[in-house]
């Protein structure tokens, strides 16, 4: 990367690079205020109820737990595309940081997707070190988990981020576990629908060490995940009480009440599902900014030629996604960008008119 | 890409203009323009759900001489027009749930305008509970220099000058008259009578208001979380300033006591109002000057006692009350023609309506209250049952932290009314 800091061409002013890093930066600014920011607002209150110790029940603590997943992604990419965005407008590219994370098939591929700059770092400065594969499997296993446990502290000192640690740790030992089990037996990869089953386990695995990741304690995240097994029961709205109590009632393992999908929270039903909703469709159907902004190589990989786990998209979808500086989408682009800074002013309403 | 980037910039800035200038026209709030365009803006649906920044921002900046502070109940029953005050600018700026520590911002708000001489404020026991949190909508945003600015932008003021221009209630029919008294619209009228009300009132209000979860528990607080204290800095600030501060006890109707009874409280509702006294008095003392005067309008008395009709009797509403807790404008004017000592030929206020309470004879007024009561008991016995029996309902499937106060499982609460 530091050697574009040598060349004439990085100190002059271009046009291209401002418009494309102009644009990356607004879509980025988007991920962080539009997206981001909306899920925190079903992430944050259900964290905290299970940290005052409520009892989260099954679709709530599955929606707290997806809120933050997707909010993590869009907060930590949108700020990573603003700052390769800014940089780019500069001339320098940087290194690309994400590249659509929870499309990943198995952990070894979801960290070469999340967090890139973290991953090679620990890689060429802790586990390649440690010996990395060089010292047999056993070393092997012992390495990748001090580095993940060493990566989990170095997100913050708190016994929960150990856990995130250890949890990846274990996930990426099963993994190249497996790996070499399916190599020793002579298996091939899977088809399509095993991929799909490899990419949804992934995703559940990395959604289940977030809540360690979010959590403020051990007892918190431990609320959490049990809700998500349905082991604290399932509340549904009050309304289908009438309709469903009696047929219900007769079903040997489920019991629910009816306070509301959010008896904790109290929050939106609607809004929480369309905003989750939303998020998955984004970060598992639509291709990544990089990929949208293929024909200007905005990222050190393009320019240093390396290729990166998600493939440049190819087809029609693709080709209408794909960025042009056209009228239409510099308009499109500054409503966003309107959007975002008329969406740093909060304003809560009081909803109870009736007192 | 110069064309594109042109492009950007110049959409940036035609939006950028256009989209505050139209929050600015349009006025949701009634607090940028003040223009009213009938057909177009002149109804704003808007202030319903943000009544605060009406209020805040709006029409505590009109330099007022006279102010209502409170919550709803100061918000609905008391009538900035009562012709005690005739010739003065006068604002109602009761609010929703307002917390003690709103009322004071106000204040002093108001205050540094200039132009204030009195206030009057109504005041709710609930509001001195340490363990009610504040509406989520209270914030000191409210109170900076910069906040219209930023409410011009703001995405949520675009979707209420939206709806606005579409003429979309999304106030529960609920309106502002131009000094700040809230029109309410009553439901009992089209929603089962004023009983049901009575009914859902003392619901909510074990519910949320008087023990609110997680602790379900009340307490005047500690050093620095003590909501009273924003009380003595008012008191003390009026008397500082020469304000003329009128203090009264919302007169809510009997099943509200009896709700307060059955949740518990009512020792600690006698020692509230006794240190409404003491910081009173104190701060007199402090000042040197005379004790303001606090009014008490609980009680059993002939306006709190008004019989409640039967369940969904429409046929008949009630003249003091739109529920257990909120007291009509006709009441409203009694209140002030009472606290002001204001004569209408039209209007007497009945004798047993009130007593102006001090150290001397607090605890003589606390027992006439409770003799007052074993009669009201003795007299009303169905509907003592009925708040009895909807309040044992609700205690029991409270989540409360302390296993004491509930056996259910923990919940967060939900927002409370008052």
């Amino acid at each position: 990367m530091m050697p574009q800091f040598g060349h004439a061409d990085t100190y002059r002013v271009n046009m291209d690079h401002v418009a494309v890093g102009l644009t990356i930066f607004v879509l980025g600014l988007a991920k962080k205020v539009l997206i981001a920011d909306n899920l925190a607002e079903y992430a944050t209150p259900i964290f905290a109820a299970a940290s005052e110790g409520h009892t989260l029940m099954l679709f709530e603590a599955w929606v707290g737990a997806l809120a933050y997943t997707l909010q993590l992604y869009f907060d930590f990419s949108g700020y990573s595309d603003m700052a390769i965005g800014l940089s780019l407008m500069f001339n320098v590219r940087l290194p690309l940081n994400f590249d659509s994370p929870y499309k990943a098939t198995n952990i070894i591929d979801f960290w070469r997707r999340w967090h890139m700059t973290l991953s090679a770092f620990l890689r060429d400065y802790l586990y390649i070190p440690l010996g990395g594969n060089r010292k047999g499997p056993a070393r092997r296993y012992l390495n990748l988990m001090a580095t993940m446990l060493l990566g989990g502290l170095w997100h913050g000192a708190g016994w929960t981020f150990v856990i995130w640690g250890g949890l990846h740790g274990l996930y990426l030992m099963i993994n190249h576990g497996w790996r070499e089990f399916k190599t020793r037996m002579g298996w091939r990869d899977g088809g399509r629908l095993a991929k799909l089953g490899a990419g949804a386990l992934t995703f559940l695995a990395v959604v289940v060490a977030w809540v360690f990741f979010r959590a403020d304690s051990f007892t918190s995240a431990q609320s959490i995940l049990t809700g998500m097994a349905g082991m604290n029961g399932v509340s549904l709205p009050s309304s289908l009480e009438t309709r469903l109590a009696s047929a219900l009632s007769n079903l040997p393992l489920i019991s629910p009440v009816f306070e509301g999908m959010f008896p904790n929270t109290l929050l939106n039903t609607g809004n929480a599902i369309g905003s989750i909703a939303i998020g998955l469709a984004l970060v598992w159907l639509f291709p990544n900014v990089r990929q949208i902004m293929r024909n200007y190589k905005p990222t050190w990989e393009d320019m240093a030629g390396k290729s990166t786990p998600a493939p440049l998209p190819q087809g029609m979808v693709a080709r209408g996604l794909v960025w042009r500086p056209t009228i239409i989408r510099a308009w499109a682009l500054s409503t966003i960008f309107l959007l975002c800074v008329f969406s740093l002013t909060k304003v809560s309403e009081f909803l109870y008119f009736q007192f | 890409m110069r064309r594109y980037l042109k492009h950007f910039f110049l959409a940036g800035l035609i939006m950028g203009a256009l989209i505050p200038a139209l929050n600015w026209l349009i006025d949701p709030y009634a607090v940028f323009s003040g223009l009213r365009i009938a057909g177009f803006n002149a109804d704003k649906p808007a202030i319903a759900p943000n009544e605060r920044i009406y209020k805040t921002l709006g029409l505590a900046e009109e330099k007022p001489e006279i102010i209502f502070l409170g919550t709803s109940r100061t918000d609905i029953g008391l009538d900035p027009k009562h012709p005690a005050f005739s010739g003065n600018k006068v604002l109602n700026l009761g609010i929703s749930s307002q917390p003690y520590r709103e009322s004071r911002l106000l204040l002093e708000k108001v205050m540094a305008s200039g132009n204030l001489r009195t206030v009057v404020i109504g005041t709710d026991f609930f509001a001195a509970n340490t363990y009610l949190k504040p509406p989520a909508n209270f914030t000191d945003d409210d109170y900076s220099a910069y906040r219209k600015l930023q409410l011009l932008t703001a995405v949520s003021t675009i979707k209420d000058s939206i709806k606005t221009a579409l003429g979309r209630d999304i106030g529960a029919g609920n309106r502002w008259e131009a000094d700040g008294r809230r029109i309410y619209n009553d439901m009992a009228k089209t929603l089962g009578g004023n009983r049901e009300f009575f009914s859902r009132n003392v619901k909510s209000y074990t519910q949320a208001t008087y023990l609110p979860e997680p602790q379900c528990d009340f307490s005047f607080g500690g050093t620095n979380k003590e909501p009273l204290e924003n009380i003595r800095l008012i008191i003390a600030a009026a008397y500082r300033d020469g304000l003329d501060l009128r203090l009264f006890i919302s007169p809510s109707h009997a099943w509200q006591w009896e709700t307060i009874a059955a949740a518990g409280l009512w020792q600690q509702w006698e020692e509230w109002k006794r240190r409404l006294v003491r910081i009173n008095e104190t701060e007199a003392a402090n000042a040197g000057k005379p004790p303001f005067p606090i009014w008490d309008l609980t009680g059993y008395s002939s306006i709190t006692t008004e019989a409640i009709p039967p369940l969904n009797d429409v046929s008949i509403f009630m003249k003091n009350y739109y529920d257990a807790s909120h007291y009509t404008p006709e009441v409203g004017n009694l209140v002030l023609d009472k606290i002001f000592d204001f004569h209408e030929p039209s209007r007497q206020v009945p004798k047993d309506f009130g007593v102006r309470i001090a150290s001397d004879n607090i605890e003589s007024h606390f027992a006439r209250i409770r003799h007052e009561r074993e009669i009201y008991l003795a007299s009303h016995p169905a509907d003592i049952k009925e708040i009895e029996s909807i309040a044992t309902e609700v205690k029991s499937k409270k989540h409360c932290i302390n296993p004491l106060n509930s056996a259910a499982p923990q919940r967060r609460n939900p927002p409370q009314p008052g």
